[in-house]
């Protein structure tokens, strides 16, 4: 028999070809070296594909998926905290404003029924500050 | 494919044409990582979080003509080549040299080899020899990577990539021998 192509060699280290196919090949290697070595060449090369497709290219966190549920944990806990902080600035700065509002009343009215003194206490004159 | 598998991947699909957003999330959360992976062997890992994003999103927009004739997982990673494909072809007027660096082959990846059956003097050899294959197939033609990327390190079946690639298994046999014996001379002459 002939020597089977180099192609044919490929596709009968990975099992690729007919029942027939690989048999006859069988057969022919055990007579012929040369392809008994392309053979064994091949093989070699497989085995550090192997190798590497065992070892290449760690997956980032945002596709694994154990670690990405982890991290929605983590993001599902810092949205409640950011909800909950800007809560407390927003009502905490309306309470604010509402406390000025009613401090100038206050002064407002004093300032009008106390006139003559608050006059004779500054020179300078009186203007209420805004805080808008 | 196994039953079990075929009836699991049916019921997905059933999902996923109804609509079923738990069902794409579960579809991206179990693929997303594979499809990075493939991403980075096939056009490098410079926009593969962009490639990714893009091929989930083709998954998303073509789940309606999924027709069921292959594996999901086999779907999924003619879709993943296919946005490769895309933006290899769309960056080919630069030279493959250029189309995304290598220092990433190996700072990023695992040096230690792995317990498999080896002789010591065979795991040192292959140890030292796997930069040099990283950069061996990173230099190949983009259709002759495609193909020992998805058989060879993927482990697709000659029919798969078949599928995966729209070509006959004789090209595929072809293809993956030439990209072999490419690879062979590179380690061989140094890369």
């Amino acid at each position: 028999m002939r020597c089977p192509s180099h192609e044919n060699l490929s596709a009968y280290v990975d099992r690729e070809l007919t029942l027939s196919e690989m048999q006859k090949i069988e057969t022919h290697l055990q007579d012929c070296l040369t392809c008994r070595i392309e053979v064994a060449r091949l093989e070699k090369l497989i085995r550090k594909f192997n190798v590497l497709a065992e070892t290449d290219l760690p997956i980032p966190n945002m596709y694994n998926p154990t670690i990405s549920r982890k991290n929605y944990r983590w993001a599902a806990a810092a949205v409640v905290v950011l909800l909950v902080a800007g809560s407390a600035v927003f009502f905490g700065l309306r309470y604010n404003q509402s406390s000025v509002a009613e401090m100038e009343e206050e002064l407002q009215y004093f300032y009008n029924n106390h006139k003559d003194y608050v006059r004779s206490q500054s020179t300078a004159p009186i203007t209420l500050v805004s805080w808008e | 494919m196994a039953l079990e598998e075929r009836l699991k991947d049916h019921s997905l699909v059933q999902k996923l044409k109804a609509g079923d957003e738990d069902a794409y999330a579960q579809l991206c959360t179990e693929y997303s990582g594979k499809m990075y992976r493939l991403v980075c062997r096939l056009a490098g890992p410079e926009d593969a979080d962009d490639l990714v994003q893009e091929a989930l999103m083709q998954l998303y927009k073509s789940m309606g003509s999924f027709k069921g004739a292959c594996s999901i997982g086999t779907w999924i990673y003619r879709i993943t080549t296919n946005v490769c494909q895309d933006y290899l072809r769309k960056k080919s007027r630069r030279s493959w040299r250029h189309l995304f660096s290598l220092d990433w082959l190996s700072s990023e990846t695992n040096k230690e080899v792995p317990s498999l059956d080896f002789e010591p003097s065979e795991r040192a050899e292959i140890r030292d020899d796997l930069d040099k294959l990283r950069m061996a197939i990173a230099k190949l033609p983009p259709e002759q990577r495609a193909v020992l990327v998805l058989h060879d390190l993927e482990q697709l079946t000659y029919q798969e990539v078949a599928d995966v690639l729209g070509i006959v298994v004789g090209t595929v046999k072809s293809r993956l021998f030439y990209a072999r014996r490419k690879v062979r001379s590179m380690l061989e002459g140094g890369v």
